[in-house]
């Protein structure tokens, strides 16, 4: 009797772990590889789940240090990247590396940056002057440099 | 034991029946290579400025920076059971631990948690933390759910990737000239950046390329479902990838993710271990072991 008991449990665990894995699955579908974004925001308050495509990079607009420099300068990829590796900013997923738009769009989508006009041009062509150099320099207020 | 015994042993391991399991290797194998250059200089990365994650979770980095062996401590249970679920050891508690580990490190310094690539890596681990290893027999129940769920998110996420490269304006926005303006890459790379022109590449040639994209995108895995059309479109889905790493910048985790899609996808170390040579090697090694 408890045998079948457990089984009964452990069927039913599992069925229900896996119903969470096609529920996280199906958003990350949706929203575009946003996987387990939703269940971390329930834990973590301050966690990021949008799930559209700024989403992925949300207004994180850090760089990688001045170490990793090599992987990603004249890059369009390193926007949201990790600190060390140009592999993380590598994102098959074209519509979010490479939209037209998107740096534009990254700008916009901080405060202390609302109204810049990025160049698409500048950034390529320019590389982080220091440890923890961030994106700031590559929005520009007003008129291009 | 006699000479030859360990490359034998070797054979008889790598082509053992089980494809979960040797995804999840392969998976483990993939968060390591993917992480561990990282890990390199943890020194540099894991530390107050460079910690950076209040973007993703003020809550982990609050602890991280309030605790500095946190970071550290993640790592090295990450690295570890990464390492022995390499190794085949304790797989399903591994692949937990390791799992979460690499998750808990990932969101610490606000590595992009949600990319193509680490969104696969989640899932894997997530499906194996459920399912297991199952018996080593691909004829196990859970092992063939395994196999199926496992090919159903690889085919169904390069779906929706095609799908939403529709929906931002692909075969017509020009992003594959800007995917090719980043600067490192194979020969082929730099054969088809050669093309070109002083203005960039020619509309039609972005265009087509967006094309032959999408199409691959949102037809292989149909292709692949249909049994007739199966060997066809898994051959494409594997000119796909070899497009896709000659010609852009994709991680290493990419080759290891189609790998182990492959390996799901063919039932490869099934196929493998039915091939007679393989069969004759195994019998030489369990013979001898």
């Amino acid at each position: 009797m408890s045998f079948r008991f457990l089984t009964y449990l452990e069927c039913l665990s599992r069925c229900v772990l896996l119903g969470a894995w096609l529920t996280a699955t199906a958003m990350s579908w949706v929203g575009g590889g946003n996987y387990l974004g939703g269940a971390l925001a329930a834990v973590f308050p301050h966690a990021k789940c949008s799930s559209v495509i700024l989403g992925h990079m949300g207004d994180r607009i850090w760089v990688p240090t001045w170490e990793d420099r090599q992987h990603v300068s004249h890059s369009l990829c390193d926007l949201g990247s990790t600190p060390a590796l140009g592999y993380q900013c590598a994102r098959t997923y074209a519509n979010y590396v490479a939209h037209p738009n998107w740096l534009g769009e990254l700008c916009r989508s901080n405060p202390d940056l609302d109204g810049a006009i990025f160049s698409e041009t500048e950034w390529l062509l320019t590389e982080p002057s220091g440890p923890g150099e961030t994106l700031r320099r590559k929005c520009y207020k007003g008129v291009l440099p | 034991m006699l000479q030859g015994g360990a490359p034998l042993r070797c054979i008889a391991w790598a082509v053992g029946r089980s494809a979960p399991r040797r995804l999840n290797q392969i998976v483990h194998l993939g968060a390591l290579i993917h992480f561990l250059p990282s890990l390199g200089r943890f020194h540099e990365n894991y530390v107050d400025p460079t910690l950076r994650s209040q973007d993703w979770s003020g809550t982990l980095c609050s602890l991280a920076l309030s605790h500095p062996l946190i970071a550290p401590a993640t790592a090295v249970i990450a690295v570890c059971c990464s390492g022995l679920a390499v190794g085949g050891v304790g797989q399903r508690m591994a692949t937990i631990l390791g799992g979460a580990s690499w998750y808990v490190l990932a969101s610490v310094n606000a590595f992009e948690t949600q990319t193509l690539a680490l969104s696969a890596l989640w899932a894997m681990f997530w499906l194996f933390a459920i399912l297991g290893q199952g018996s080593g027999n691909n004829n196990c129940e859970d092992e063939r759910v395994h196999s199926a769920l496992a090919s159903f998110y690889f085919l169904g996420t390069m779906m929706s990737a095609g799908l939403h490269k529709l929906a931002q304006g692909w075969p017509s926005s020009g992003s594959v000239a800007n995917l090719l303006n980043m600067p490192t890459g194979t020969f082929l790379r730099d054969w088809v950046v050669s093309w070109r022109g002083p203005s960039g590449f020619s509309r039609n040639m972005t265009t087509i390329a967006e094309w032959a994209a999408l199409a691959a995108e949102l037809v292989i895995p149909l292709a692949v479902v249909i049994p007739r059309t199966r060997s066809v479109g898994i051959a494409c889905y594997t000119i796909f990838h070899v497009v896709a790493f000659s010609l852009l910048a994709v991680p290493p985790l990419f080759g290891m993710l189609y790998l182990g899609a492959i390996v799901v996808l063919v039932g490869l170390p099934q196929k493998l271990a039915d091939l007679p040579l393989v069969q004759v090697l195994s019998q030489r090694s369990s013979h001898k072991v």
